[in-house]
């Protein structure tokens, strides 16, 4: 779609004129800053030492060479000195409480012991983060992927709680639904009469579910199978096959896309919430494991368990229990403010907890990029 | 915005080059470069956070950071204006996440809209700008930020994206589906 940018520039700039600031805010700023620059000058002046003796100026000299010596050695050891510019990320924290939150239901809560068994492997210097265009929907948008999955008709825009949603086709045959944050929800008729004797080949429903996302130009050669679950163990009727990006160990649900796939090779539904494009911000300078270890220990690291596994407690309302940790790795989880949706690097320890007598397998996670970048 | 001529910018170009280099010794210089500026940085800094004092507060800093860091600015990496507007945008940044409250538009800035609007000519011109404006202000923060460095600024999308961090290609696309989520509720 081409737009008249003459046109749309001519209106947005009578929309927001030039703003000035107030004189007496430009004044003082103006004498802050001439006032700054004569320190500056006062400071840097050779002409201010004229009156000291020599020893002062070899003295300082020698001083001045082993403090630049001490800094450069300094910034070595902490690996970021070749780093710069790089931006400001979202906080890691946040985003994994609310995980926790979500899955622990309100109330309750497992406190656990952790300890460390083993030798952590390290990690290595540096860490890609990834930034993703956040997802807006518009009926524009929705029309465009509406004819993609060849369903026709109006985009209507409904009340849905407290937001709304699209929506176009039908129920009775094929139907997309999509909410303001990027969920897209899409229902096709089942087809009749499958057969539900025997599992199908997951080959070939890899094949085909690949061929549906590159209908919606997802970039199958980016995303990788982190599963793959059918409806009945027995007899099958459906498979639901998720997909990811292919970077590291995802932590976070999204961004995902679950292609449910009947057993004759039909694709008869899918969800996604899937970013349109994504870059890469930069290579992250990374905290030793033994800080983030430390972090984990003085109560700053956020666990994720299966809920469904733990037994509940019995006084109160929160289960207690020593964690054995013996793995570490990168685990890369989806944050944002109100910018950006960024997919950074998190330092996940894997282990066994002994809850109430019953092993739960968790892993907490905390922040391994180095803290200057938040 | 006030529009001004190839030629003019062009010796404005030439003659910026020569402020920078002095600014390194001369203070006079870089009060130049504030006077051409300062009035452009208020206005991207206001219009993305609303909050009168808070502008305030960003725009003074970014001057004095640009000062103090004047000599790390490097002709061949980007345009001054863009160097100067990055630091703005990291600043306000980490303000807005360090303070959530900033986000808040003030009072005082929603009457000087009002009042600029009082300018307009008809009835109909000024319902049309003030729903624009309202649109706009709907937007997220980034949607909101890359139309006003666009087309109220008039940077060109490289320097969008180096005030933003972004990739060139992420501005275009990130310009495209503003425009997309504006048309559908505003006629530009």
């Amino acid at each position: 779609m081409k737009y008249n940018d003459e046109y749309v520039k001519e209106v947005l700039q009578k929309a927001f004129p030039e703003h000035k600031a107030q004189e007496s805010f430009k004044d003082n700023l103006r004498y802050k800053l001439l006032n700054y620059s004569e320190e500056e000058e006062r400071r840097n002046s050779m002409q201010n030492r004229k009156w000291l003796p020599r020893w002062v100026y070899t003295g300082g000299s020698v001083a001045a060479i082993l403090i630049i010596l001490f800094f450069t050695n300094m910034m070595l050891f902490q690996k970021e000195s070749s780093i710069k510019d790089l931006p400001l990320l979202p906080s890691v924290e946040q985003e994994i409480a609310e995980i926790q939150g979500a899955s622990a239901g309100p109330g309750f809560k497992v406190e656990i012991d952790y300890i460390k068994k083993g030798v952590f492997e390290s990690f290595p210097d540096q860490a890609k983060v990834f930034e993703y265009n956040n997802i807006y929907v518009n009926k524009t948008t929705v029309k465009e992927t509406a004819e993609k999955l060849n369903i026709q008709g109006e985009v209507t825009k409904e009340p849905w709680q407290d937001t709304y949603t699209y929506r176009v086709g039908s129920m009775d045959n094929k139907s997309l639904v999509v909410f303001p944050n990027g969920f897209y929800n899409y229902n096709s008729k089942m087809p009749k009469n499958i057969s539900t004797e025997k599992k199908p080949d997951e080959s070939e429903l890899i094949q085909e579910a690949e061929l549906f996302l590159e209908e919606l130009n997802i970039n199958t050669e980016e995303i990788k199978i982190s599963g793959i679950e059918h409806s009945y163990n027995n007899k099958p009727l459906t498979a639901d096959i998720t997909f990811t990006p292919d970077i590291g160990n995802q932590i976070s649900t999204a961004p995902y896309i679950t292609v449910t796939m009947a057993t004759d090779k039909q694709v008869c539904a899918a969800k996604w919430e899937w970013p349109r494009a994504k870059e890469v911000i930069g290579d992250y300078p990374l905290m030793e494991v033994e800080e983030a270890w430390s972090a984990v220990k003085s109560g700053k690291g956020s666990l994720a368990i299966d809920y469904s596994k733990v037994p509940f407690p019995e006084e109160g309302n929160t289960v207690k229990g020593i964690g054995n940790i013996d793995k570490v790795t990168l685990g890369y989880i989806l944050t944002s403010d109100n910018n950006s949706s960024v997919f950074q690097p998190v330092a996940a320890f894997k282990g066994t907890a002994m809850l109430n007598n019953i092993e739960v397998p968790f892993t907490v996670y905390t922040k391994i990029i180095q803290p200057n970048y938040y | 915005m006030i529009k001004t001529s190839t030629k003019t910018n062009n010796e404005w170009e030439q003659r910026e080059k020569k402020l920078i280099m002095k600014s390194y010794t001369d203070a006079t210089a870089f009060s130049e470069l504030y006077e051409y500026y300062v009035d452009k940085v208020y206005t991207y800094v206001i219009y993305r956070c609303g909050n009168k004092d808070f502008a305030e507060d960003i725009v003074a800093d970014t001057f004095l950071k640009a000062l103090k860091n004047i000599k790390k600015y490097k002709f061949e990496k980007g345009s001054f204006k863009s160097w100067l507007f990055r630091i703005a945008h990291n600043h306000m940044v980490d303000c807005i996440r360090k303070d959530k409250k900033h986000l808040t538009v003030d009072d005082t800035f929603i009457n000087k809209l009002e009042s600029d609007l009082k300018l307009e000519e008809t009835v109909v011109n000024k319902e049309k700008i003030l729903h624009i404006r309202n649109e706009v202000y709907k937007l997220p923060d980034n949607q909101r930020e890359v139309i006003i460095l666009k087309y109220v600024m008039e940077l060109k999308n490289q320097e969008i994206a180096s005030v933003m961090g972004k990739s060139k290609t992420a501005v275009s696309s990130l310009i495209f589906r503003t425009l997309n989520n504006l048309r559908d509720v505003v006629d530009i």
